[in-house]
């Protein structure tokens, strides 16, 4: 059932002794080999002596994306460059990508937590595992690689796209297992489909992993009963190491949060003041057991909560809530703290509307979410139109506990977004 | 069979949104024959033609960017006398035939009137009302 069992079942007070001896070495190692560190320890008038328990890590300054940019490429670097086994690379949506640095320890452990995320799951040996990511710079496809190869698995390394290779694929040789973004994931479903294949006779597939996009519980339970499958929501960014940072149990109710290997904290995003368990606030992390590029107190700008209770699968590392959005997008109606990224899950999950979307806020807190309909949507039939537009006003609502009002436009009337373009337009004034 | 194909265009509440349909058709060169604006209380809705080139009409829409799509509706023939409409609603209420969105067509000769309906088993209502021995466009 575990993988480490007493790594997963560890209770709280060794788990709290081993953080604080790993957060002393990190301290220790960052301050005397990373000249970014040493400066900013210094500044906060903050000595590797300094830390002795956990609760000290709030002693020690923050690592934003922006250090990280800064510091790119080798500035970060805690070991000699010889010792340095591989780079991966994150892209920023602007200006220098981030650079990471992993030494044959750091890989180890990377990929001995991705097997332990994995197992979780229930994958074993006699498991196929078909990789549909994309392998590169990007962590996502090859850690998960390698965790599932750790775990004895049989792993297919297809790389995304190519539908009917897939498909064959996943029949010559019995794919029980598939890592998946969830667009990709509803795409192949509609493929098989009308392939007349049926995943439950057709196919061996059991589990999913899902992620690299933002997708709603409601996107998962399609991909589960499209594909027949169990999907699993994972959680990580690159700066971490890629995917293996929180992963959800056989449960799929919440991401337990690998705490031996990342202290987490949750933060006011604004006044990076910890928040009680339970509420909504930043995720920030330090990394416990990496030697090349260990990093300080992370602002990932991702917005989750704890999940205080015991999960009872038994393992005693804290479960958080799925990503619920990004720090810097938040905006607030009503008294409510909204994030367009919820938006932005309910739109994907809705049939009929396009990507392009744009929140307007003006005066008195009214809210407009303007979205493109799809062009193969519409039927000549304006009560169709009605209907999909209730359909994401009681969605939204749902998700974001405020009504807003649904504006469905024409297919190239709104601006076309590069990236992650500005979505939310404000014109308030009071 | 031979069918009536009537044109639809997505409309979102934007003013000048006909004239600007309306004048990609009639560059296009092509004649329409009647019009039915569907708007709700959400502020869009659907404009309706019936033209005398749908193809090329839903082509011409489509290369200006507009969202249109063609869909068939049945013409039911009015009698050009007093109480003529009511006739032809007497007998769609009698045969409980639910009418999704309605409007009047007069023909290229401008001689007959047609209701235009549009009903979910065009096949199937038009076998009903020929029964009450209406008839239909194109006959
Ligand atoms: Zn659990």
């Amino acid at each position: 059932m575990y993988w480490n069992k007493e790594a997963e079942t560890i209770d709280a007070v060794s788990l709290s002794e081993q953080q604080a001896a790993r957060l002393k070495k990190t301290v220790e190692s960052l301050y005397s080999n990373i000249q970014f560190y040493k400066k900013q320890m210094d500044l906060a008038g903050v000595k590797p002596a300094d830390i002795k328990t956990v609760s000290d890590i709030r002693k020690l300054p923050f690592t934003t994306r922006e250090d990280l940019r800064e510091n790119f490429p080798d500035g970060l670097l805690a070991i000699p460059k010889k010792d340095i086994v591989r780079l991966h690379t994150s892209s920023g949506t602007t200006g220098k990508p981030k650079a990471i640095f992993f030494s044959k320890h750091d890989i180890d452990a990377a990929s001995d937590l991705m097997a332990r995320s994995l197992y979780m799951t229930g994958l074993r040996n006699t498991d196929i595992f078909q990789n549909m990511m994309t392998y590169g710079l990007f962590t996502g496809a090859l850690m998960m690689h390698y965790g599932a190869e750790k775990i004895g698995c049989m792993v297919i390394p297809a790389g995304p796209g190519n539908t009917a290779r897939q498909i064959s694929l996943m029949q010559d040789f019995e794919t029980t297992a598939i890592h998946i973004t969830p667009s990709y994931g509803l795409y192949l479903a509609s493929v098989l489909q009308k392939q007349g294949l049926d995943p439950a006779t057709d196919l061996s597939l059991k589990k999913a992993y899902v992620g690299a996009e933002p997708y709603t519980e409601e996107t998962r339970k399609k991909i589960e009963s499209l594909l027949k499958v169990d999907a699993y929501n994972c959680y990580g960014l690159s700066e971490m190491n890629g995917p293996g940072v929180a992963f959800e149990c056989e449960r799929k109710n919440g991401l337990h949060l690998w705490e031996d290997n990342f202290l987490m904290e949750i933060l006011d995003p604004v006044t990076g003041e910890p928040i009680p368990d339970g509420e909504e606030g930043e995720l920030v992390l330090t990394t416990l057991n990496r030697e090349a590029m260990p990093i300080l107190r992370y602002r990932t700008k991702d917005i989750t909560k704890i999940l205080p209770d015991k999960c009872p699968c038994g393992r005693t590392h804290r479960r958080i809530h799925r990503i619920i959005g990004r720090a810097d997008d938040m905006f607030i109606v009503k008294g409510v703290n909204i994030y367009p990224q919820q938006i932005e899950r309910v739109l994907m999950s809705v049939k009929g509307v396009a990507e392009n979307y744009q929140i307007n806020l003006e005066n008195l807190d009214k809210m407009t979410v303007k979205v493109e309909i799809d062009k193969n949507m519409f039927d000549g039939k304006v009560e169709h139109i009605v209907t999909l537009r209730n359909e994401i006003t009681e969605r939204l609502k749902n998700e974001i506990l405020v009504k807003p009002v649904v504006e469905l436009l024409e297919p190239g009337t709104l601006p076309v977004s590069e990236g992650k373009a500005v979505r939310v337009i404000d014109t308030r004034t009071m | 069979m031979k069918t009536l194909r009537q044109l639809s265009v997505f409309a979102e509440n934007k003013p000048g949104k006909i004239e600007k349909i309306t004048k990609a058709l009639a560059d296009a060169g092509i004649n329409i024959l009647a019009i039915s604006i569907t708007t709700t209380t959400e502020g869009f809705g659907a404009i309706k033609f019936i033209v005398d080139n749908s193809n090329l009409a839903l082509e011409t829409l489509k290369q200006n960017g507009f969202t249109a799509t063609l869909n068939e509706v049945l013409g039911i023939k009015l009698q050009d006398k007093p109480g003529g409409l009511y006739f032809v609603t007497h007998l769609l209420t009698k045969n409980n035939i639910n009418i999704e969105n309605a409007h009047v067509f007069v023909d290229g000769h401008r001689e007959k009137a047609y209701l235009l309906v549009e009903v979910e088993d065009i096949e199937d209502v038009k076998d009903r009302l020929s029964r009450e021995g209406l008839l239909f466009y194109p006959e």
